[in-house]
């Protein structure tokens, strides 16, 4: 007996399955074909309505009809630069302008390198305007010829030479030709070639570029002359506050010359790098490391304005990163994020009228002031840091003490800045003595 | 006992009888045939059938749970109590933001034609919101002393636009449209309109139609970016009657630096239709805000009817033409008869979507 026996009765009826479902003998050989296609027919109606179902829900032609869509985009024309349509595209992440050129650019003086003319606007006919183009408007609308042009002018004398690197340099940008190594951080300035010597200039665009070349950042220096254009005044360039306005047209035409990298430091030409090891993403930009050198309800006029920064801002979300002094908010060195938020804020903060508005005693300074003060939006992606972080400023005289000091320069801070300098000399000065400083630092590693 | 018993053989014995006795209290039969499926049906009437008896017993056993759990689903659906989860139907796509009520009852007594061009506006904007399952909102324009100077006074736009983001936290489209705005076509949704094939409705340099002659082209624009607002231009420049805004943090952004003191201070004798200038400036100016502006063509969302733009009376863009979406009677208060234009174009609206059926 195997196991029928086992159930009790042993007698063949008695013999049961043991699922209920399975026949119990082998399938006839002629099973096969008849049940399925018995199965098929009284299933057809399920698997048509599952079909249709799936087509209802997934709808693959949609993707297709997609496909047709986007082809149909309208070409709209590419961002371009300040002052032309046209961009001259370079693989080299250190955009500078040739610095051997300032004596050349001097003796042509400013009124060389642009065009100045006098309009009348139609509707005020009796008042006159001055206004700045850059010689670029006066290009050929085709670059090649345009280039030939150029190059003719420069094989005659060197001043053209000058005159035409001055003129092209707003047209430069970034364009690797592999994006592996595309740069996350910038660091901007802009430079006088009428205020500090060959030498000096020599020394602060060199110091930008070990510092960027250490880190595996970017530069991007321009002449302060080339933004005449936008300050449609000689004059600014004079005035030491309005001056201060082509700090934010230089970073607006760095984020257009780097387009993918993530921030940009600018720091003005009166201040140099003390600390070449310091990278900028680890000290500051992190948003663990940002988040305990922001200042939380922070009056933005100090010491006790009514208007204080956030107290519950996440540094996710900060877009601008700026310093203070004792009395105000500072700019000569200041960082943004590259993205639509932070590109807004430039813009803005570059508004011409703000630029003219001549209740802003400090320029952009004001104008950031007065834009934190009224649109909280930009206020809540703001964080003031405290100034010895990215802009120690230079310490004249009486020394205080470096633990305590949160303004003033000390040895082994990261940036020193001395904006203040009365003149040209004395900058230059300044500068000479925290560029033998900086020298003797590196030849003690 | 012989071998035959000992293994049962039934088929071969021919004791087919007693196989389908044994067999009969069970699922198979002897047909030597697979069972047959069940239909759908039934089996769907089956599952239901022990679903409803396993509620019936759990109810039973745990009356107070069940009391309980009642209570809790009565109070998410029908109430607004907190500390309870609420269920609510998904806010709509879009929300319709009506400026009614315009200086009510400040500058002057609204007349009883006043009274019944609002009631029409509303009823107009409400039968289509409920059409298209959108939302729709009434915002009061009327003049508030709500600001430390006369300055912002007619500024309202902007703060309803920020208002009504707020009171709808999850939708994305936000249509502005003005009280003299007659919706012509309620049958057709924004979606197929427009909005789903945004890009290719809409133009965003102004080469070929710039009434205000802004610059064409200023430096660092990028228009690949996503349109955020969607705008229209009349004879005289952008109108902002009627016009759509998406919620992100360019919106945001904008609504916020929209009116600005030093600005202001510095334009407002130009200023005329405060918002619509202060956004033209504004366009002219800086490349973010141009970025993510795109233009309709006026009589997409804001036909005009003859008597707005009168200088420019010959030229059928602006104008409204039959089955055009949306009517905006722009300017109908200055010395022309508001009411009689709504009850036209009311008659008109019924008068084309009438069906070809109907005969009365």
């Amino acid at each position: 007996m195997f196991n029928t026996g086992k159930r009790g009765s042993g007698s063949g009826p008695s013999l049961k399955p043991r699922h209920k479902s399975k026949g119990f003998l082998p399938l006839p050989a002629t099973f096969n074909i008849n049940s399925i296609r018995s199965f098929q027919r009284k299933n057809s109606t399920t698997i048509i309505i599952t079909i249709l179902l799936i087509w209802f829900i997934f709808n693959p032609l949609h993707l297709l009809n997609n496909i047709f869509k986007s082809n149909n985009y309208k070409d709209y024309p590419k961002p371009h630069p300040l002052t032309s349509i046209h961009s001259i595209e370079t693989d080299s992440k250190y955009i500078y302008p040739p610095i051997e050129h300032a004596p050349l650019l001097k003796e042509l003086t400013v009124h060389k390198l642009i065009k100045e003319s006098r309009v009348r606007d139609s509707n005020f006919p009796e008042i006159e305007k001055n206004v700045i183009t850059s010689l670029n408007s006066f290009d050929d609308p085709d670059p090649l010829i345009q280039k030939q042009k150029e190059d003719e002018e420069n094989a005659i004398s060197n001043l053209s030479v000058a005159k035409n690197a001055f003129k092209n340099h707003d047209k430069v940008i970034y364009k690797p030709s592999k994006n592996q190594n595309y740069p996350e951080i910038i660091v901007v300035s802009a430079v006088d070639f009428e205020k500090y010597t060959l030498d000096g200039l020599t020394k602060i665009v060199q110091n930008r570029v070990d510092y960027a070349h250490q880190q595996g950042y970017g530069v991007y220096i321009r002449w302060y002359q080339e933004f005449l254009p936008i300050l449609n005044s000689l004059s600014f360039l004079q005035l030491k506050e309005k001056k201060k306005w082509v700090r934010i047209y230089c970073m607006r035409a760095a984020m257009h010359a780097f387009p993918e990298s993530k921030w940009f430091w600018y720091l003005d030409e009166d201040g140099l790098i003390m600390d070449m090891n310091i990278d900028l993403d680890d000290y500051i930009l992190a948003s663990d490391s940002l988040r305990p050198v922001m200042q939380r309800e922070q009056p933005i006029i100090p010491p006790n304005g009514a208007i204080k920064t956030y107290k519950n801002a996440r540094p996710e979300n900060i877009r601008l990163i700026i310093t203070q002094s004792d009395a105000k908010v500072e700019t000569e060195s200041y960082i943004i994020k590259n993205d639509s938020v932070g590109r807004s804020i430039i813009e803005i903060w570059g508004n011409p009228l703000y630029l003219n508005y001549p209740s802003f005693p400090f320029g952009p300074d004001s104008a950031l002031t007065h834009i934190l003060q009224w649109h909280p939006f930009i206020l809540s992606k703001t964080a003031i840091i405290p100034a010895r972080n990215i802009a120690s400023i230079h310490n004249t005289g009486n020394i205080g003490d470096a633990s305590t000091d949160k303004l003033h320069y000390f040895d082994g801070d990261f940036a020193a800045t001395w904006s203040s300098c009365e003149s040209p000399a004395r900058c230059e000065k300044i500068l000479d003595t925290y560029d033998t400083k900086l020298k003797a630092s590196i030849k003690k590693q | 006992m012989s071998a035959n018993q000992r293994f049962s053989l039934p088929y071969s014995k021919g004791k087919l009888d007693e196989l389908a006795d044994s067999a009969s209290t069970e699922d198979y039969t002897n047909t030597f045939k697979p069972i047959k499926h069940r239909s759908f049906i039934s089996r769907i009437q089956a599952w239901f059938g022990n679903f409803i008896r396993v509620i019936t017993q759990f109810t039973l056993s745990y009356k107070r749970l069940t009391l309980f759990i009642l209570t809790l689903i009565g109070l998410s659906l029908f109430t607004s109590t907190p500390f309870i989860p609420h269920f609510r139907s998904s806010s709509p796509k879009v929300v319709i933001i009506l400026a009614a009520n315009e200086g009510g009852g400040v500058l002057k007594w609204k007349s009883p034609q006043e009274w019944s061009v609002e009631r029409s506006s509303i009823a107009n904007k409400k039968n289509y919101a409920k059409i298209h399952g959108y939302g729709l909102t009434i915002k009061d324009m009327t003049i508030k002393k709500r600001y430390s100077h006369e300055w912002r006074e007619s500024w309202a736009k902007v703060d309803i636009m920020k208002q009504t983001m707020r009171q709808f936290p999850d939708t994305e489209w936000f249509w502005w449209l003005d009280l003299h705005t007659y919706i012509m076509e309620p049958n057709i949704s924004l979606e197929d309109h427009f909005l789903n094939n945004l890009e290719n409705s809409t133009y965003r340099t102004l080469d070929n139609f710039n009434p205000l002659n802004l610059p064409i082209s200023i430096p660092y624009t990028d228009y690949s970016q996503p349109i955020d607002m969607v705008i229209t231009q009349d004879c005289g420049g952008f109108n902002l009657g009627s016009f759509l805004m998406r919620r992100s943090s360019w919106s945001e952004m904008l609504l916020d630096i929209w009116w600005d003191p030093a600005m202001y201070e510095q334009m407002h004798m130009q200023w005329e239709h405060s918002e619509q200038d202060a956004l033209e400036t504004l366009y002219s100016t800086n490349a973010w805000i141009r970025e993510r502006i795109g233009f309709l063509p006026l009589r997409t969302i804001n036909a005009f009817p003859p008597g707005a733009c009168s200088d420019r009376a010959d030229d059928p863009q602006f104008f409204f033409q039959d089955h055009d979406f949306v009517i905006n009677m722009a300017g109908c208060e200055w010395g022309r008869d508001c009411w009689g234009e709504m009850e036209h174009y009311k008659a008109l609206s019924k008068k084309l979507q009438k069906s070809w059926w109907k005969f009365w």
